[in-house]
């Protein structure tokens, strides 16, 4: 298989799954083959789910399997995966899958302080939503009665459901032998020996040795991670984290941080398939926040939290190499939640300032892990929520200042029309976005109440609230520090 | 004798067409060149004395000039005012450019300058109400402000404007009473503001080098032109354009909207153009917005998709072979390595490398064995670099990358609503022939097809 075969292989896998924003393709064995994200849990979780859903479930073709549930592989609720099985041989009367497709979307979350996962909403273990190539009426019957269900999730997966079931037509012509999806053993073996060459070659950027870094995120909760790269292999340890206390992630959602935010340091763009995975070894303490255990709920920890152990990995990688340093960017993604007395929910969420690196100012307002593009529009929320938005800009003075300064945060002020309930849940470490190589720290998140006498109130980091008509409330993220001493 | 005329004005590249009489029977003069930078008239001068051309009864120009202008960032500067607390927002809504994760990931480009763009205290609510009225002694202010950075051209961006225009309406006669040309939101209709903003800010934005462009083909018309000779771009007249009656976004699709409504009424249609590759879905209807690389402008047009693959598309280093596509483009000046001077290899050199049959008149004659010889030298070495265990040839690697060419096509064809199958596509344009070989799909007419259909358009 030569290198522009490898290169065919990759755009064409590239167009196949032109229109999908979140998709793993992984063989039954469990080798992935082909992955697009939108966040840095992505990386980790969709082969996951693959491969847990397969192992319980034994997909034949054209069965689709639904999941929500971070303990098999999923991340947020509100971003369930479907996996479908494709299979062209018959052996005794089954169609075994050979290949796997894992594709998420997102709905809308529910923003609040969760302590379990079943707080979080309903949580769905891998289960069967159309069996070779039809509705699971039963299933998707009871999903639709539930009383967490919103009515046009079900719709929207069962969407989704028929434009993969389009999708495995068109996947099985190209599939066939010597076409030019054949996955045959030893072509896909040559495809992950050259991804994973092509991959070491650009490590060089990254210089070899290690690094140890810690970062406390409040009393009694802090992560200890060992970083050694040697020989084009990356060890990344977390002994030494500590259990947690409102912050957790699954093994798998730190899988995709690690290798999300290596790879970001990289010129090049990396296709994700088992030849990268390969050069990762982690070791994250079972119990501990970084590879929680059921029931904890990972809402916070796969939201903020993601960007948060990034920025950590980031700062480790750094270590190593100084040429990789980069200021930490605002961690909290700031969401929160307006529920109005008829029922309506209005979330929303802030872009925030990216850290500053040798030679980059950083971006503002963006959210820098996560390529899902919330298109807001001021005047539809007006119109569809008793809210009126007073400002929505960069946040002066937010950015750390340095060499190369930071990027800013966003203010958001909104005035209520009507009394509602808010909900807020910001993971915020105890200090701010720090900048290094003397750059200055960034300011931190902050949400601020005004009463109708106009008197303003900072509030904690996330908790509940009713405002009232007419009163104000203001969220404002974080900048990201700034890189070397401004001269 | 009085001719009519059409005119395909691109980017960089035009074609004329023209009949001396009313007959469709009698020959058609046609003509395709590259034109010197905002040129044109001069290329229209060329034309008419080649063809002893002194009296113009009719002529009608198409266009895609105001979306390139915004594509390649060339407009000119402008103002913005917008409602108070706001300034940022079109910024902070711009999405990031590269879908990897990366240290230094890039936002799509922000044409406005951060300091030209003021708010204003003013304010109308959901339900359409003024809460705050705009307030003359900061307009003063504001004038003066302008006045003094000489800009010309203002966008003025108010929320909920649909609702009410009672704030921007007065803004606008204020500013154009002091000789501003001025471009409101509430001219365009979208439920998302940003849309009606951008919408704003791209007629404010590409006014002036397209007027002069415009003004630069009306000067060389003028001298030929009868004194009742119609001369239109779209339905309006390109005077009404220059005077600023007609927003440039209000002519922006007429090219398209020819291609469209004309050709792709029954049947799939991909236009094969030298800067451009579009795709029209038949049994379209035309749409109201049209989707930019970071916002939709509000216009009603007929809908189309653009390719990803365009024949400048430059080839340069993939993950694992060294030529693959990527997303950058060249410009026509210096052009493609097969034109002698373009130092970039691009998809047109892939697809002219081998083609000797197809004479496409002002573009084949622009390549040079020169540049054809240093570009099969390139893929020679390229080819051998990246041979592995298999022996490849230039030609055999350039055969591989045009595949995968073909199936990028493809999948945006599937992805735009065309059936799983690229040879049920119609083609035309002038690369149609060259295009036809490696995406199948029947072609129609020459190469001059779409602006001799905009002659007889005109008879």
């Amino acid at each position: 298989m030569s290198k522009l075969d490898c290169q065919a292989l990759l755009e064409c896998l590239e167009n196949i799954f032109a229109d999908y924003a979140s998709v793993a393709m992984s063989t039954t064995e469990y080798q992935t083959v082909f992955l697009k994200y939108e966040t840095l849990a992505d990386i980790g979780t969709l082969p996951q789910c693959s491969e847990v859903t397969n192992k319980y479930l034994k997909l034949q073709d054209g069965d689709i399997v639904v999941t929500n549930d971070p303990y098999s592989g999923g991340t947020l609720l509100s971003s369930p995966t479907l996996i479908m099985g494709i299979g062209s041989k018959v052996v005794k009367g089954q169609t075994p899958a050979e290949i796997l497709i894992a594709s998420r979307i997102t709905l809308t979350p529910r923003v609040g302080e969760f302590k379990t996962v079943d707080d979080e909403g309903l949580r769905i273990p891998p289960s069967p939503f159309f069996i070779k190539g039809e509705k699971n009426s039963a299933i998707i019957e009871a999903l639709k009665a539930h009383p967490l269900t919103q009515p046009e999730s079900i719709e929207s997966l069962l969407k989704h459901a028929e434009k993969l079931l389009a999708l495995r037509e068109n996947l099985k012509t190209l599939m066939q032998n010597s076409g030019p999806l054949d996955l045959n053993k030893a072509r896909l073996r040559m495809y992950f020996d050259a991804t994973e060459n092509e991959f070491k070659k650009r490590l060089d950027d990254l210089g070899e040795g290690s690094s140890r870094s810690e970062l406390l995120l409040s009393q009694g909760q802090n992560i200890k991670l060992h970083v050694d790269h040697l020989d084009g292999h990356f060890h990344f340890d977390f002994s030494g984290t500590s259990q947690g206390d409102t912050l957790f992630m699954t093994d798998s959602a730190v899988i995709g941080v690690v290798v999300g935010a290596t790879i970001s340091l990289l010129k090049a763009k990396i296709p994700i398939n088992s030849g990268v995975y390969r050069c990762f070894d982690i070791k994250a303490p079972r119990g501990s926040l970084v590879n929680a255990t059921f029931p904890r709920s990972v809402y916070l920890g796969h939201t903020d939290g993601l960007n948060i152990f990034a920025n950590l990995v980031v700062q480790g990688l750094g270590g190593i190499h100084k040429k990789n340093s980069w200021a930490v960017s605002g961690p909290s993604q700031c969401a929160y939640q307006l529920t109005f007395s008829d029922g309506r929910r209005w979330i929303d969420q802030l872009g925030s300032g990216m850290g500053a690196s040798e030679r980059f100012t950083g971006l503002s307002g963006i959210n820098l892990w996560s390529r899902t593009h919330t298109n807001c529009s001021v005047e539809k929320i007006e119109n569809l929520y008793p809210v009126q938005i007073l400002n929505s800009g960069l946040r002066a003075n937010s950015a750390g200042e340095g060499r190369y300064s930071g990027g800013q945060g966003v203010v958001r002020s909104i005035k209520l029309n009507e009394d509602a309930d808010l909900h807020w849940c910001f993971a915020s470490p105890p200090h701010k976005p720090e900048g290094i190589h003397g750059g200055k720290a960034a300011m931190g998140a902050e949400i601020v109440h005004q009463n109708l006498a106009g008197e303003k109130l900072e509030l904690a980091n996330s908790g509940h609230l009713k405002i009232k008509k007419g009163e104000v409330i203001t969220v404002m993220s974080a900048g990201g520090g700034g890189y070397g001493i401004k001269i | 004798m009085a001719w009519s005329i059409g005119l395909h004005l691109g980017e960089s590249v035009m074609e004329l067409t023209g009949r001396s009489s009313q007959k469709h029977s009698d020959p058609i003069a046609k003509h395709r060149c590259f034109y010197p930078q905002g040129l044109p008239g001069t290329a229209l001068a060329q034309f008419f004395t080649k063809h002893n051309i002194t009296e113009v009864s009719q002529f009608e120009l198409i266009t895609n000039l105001p979306l390139k202008i915004i594509e390649s960032a060339h407009g000119s500067p402008i103002a913005v005012l917008t409602t108070l607390g706001f300034e940022n927002w079109l910024e902070i809504n711009l999405p990031i450019k590269t879908p990897h994760f990366t240290s230094q990931p890039e936002k799509q480009p922000f044409v406005i300058d951060r300091e030209f763009i003021f708010g204003v205290n003013e304010r109308t609510n959901a339900a359409g109400h003024i809460e705050k009225l705009i307030d003359d002694t900061e307009l003063e202010f504001l004038v003066s402000k302008l006045q003094l950075h000489e800009i010309k051209n203002v966008a003025v961006c108010f929320l909920h404007s649909l609702k009410n225009i009672e704030n921007e309406k007065r803004v606008a006669q204020y500013l154009t009473a002091k000789g501003f040309q001025v471009y409101v939101s509430s001219q365009h209709t979208s439920a998302d503001e940003k849309d009606r903003f951008w919408s704003a800010i791209a007629n404010a934005y590409t006014f002036k080098y397209y007027t002069e462009i415009l003004t630069h083909l009306m000067a060389e018309l003028k001298k030929v032109a009868l004194p009742d000779a119609k001369i239109t771009v779209s339905t309006h007249a390109v005077q009404d354009v220059i005077d600023g009656k007609v927003t440039p976004l209000q002519t922006a699709f007429s090219f398209s909207d020819f291609v469209g409504s004309r050709f792709a009424k029954t049947t799939d249609l991909l236009y094969c153009g030298i800067e451009e590759m579009l795709f029209f879905k038949s049994m379209g209807q035309p749409c109201d917005q049209q989707p930019m690389a970071s916002y939709n402008i509000c216009t009603s047009h007929w809908p189309f998709t653009k390719m990803r693959l365009q024949p400048a598309s430059k080839l340069g280093r993939g993950f694992f072979s060294e030529l693959t596509f990527n997303d950058d483009k060249v410009a026509f000046d210096p052009g493609p390595m097969l034109f002698g001077r373009g130092l970039n290899p691009t998809l047109f050199d892939l697809l002219f490398l081998s083609v000797t049959e197809n004479n496409i008149q002002g573009l084949t004659d622009k390549i040079q064995e020169r540049g054809r010889q240093r570009f099969t030298e390139s893929l020679a070495a390229y080819a051998r670099n990246m041979a592995d265990a298999q022996n490849s040839s230039g030609q055999q690697l350039a055969d591989k990358i045009l595949k995968m060419a073909a199936a990028k096509w493809c999948t945006d064809l599937k992805l735009a609503g065309h059936p799983n199958n690229s040879s049920t596509v119609t083609l035309c344009g002038p690369l149609a022939q060259v295009v036809q070989k490696h995406l199948k799909g029947h072609v129609v007419g020459d190469d001059f097809f779409i602006t001799t259909s905009l002659l007889g358009a005109s008879l």
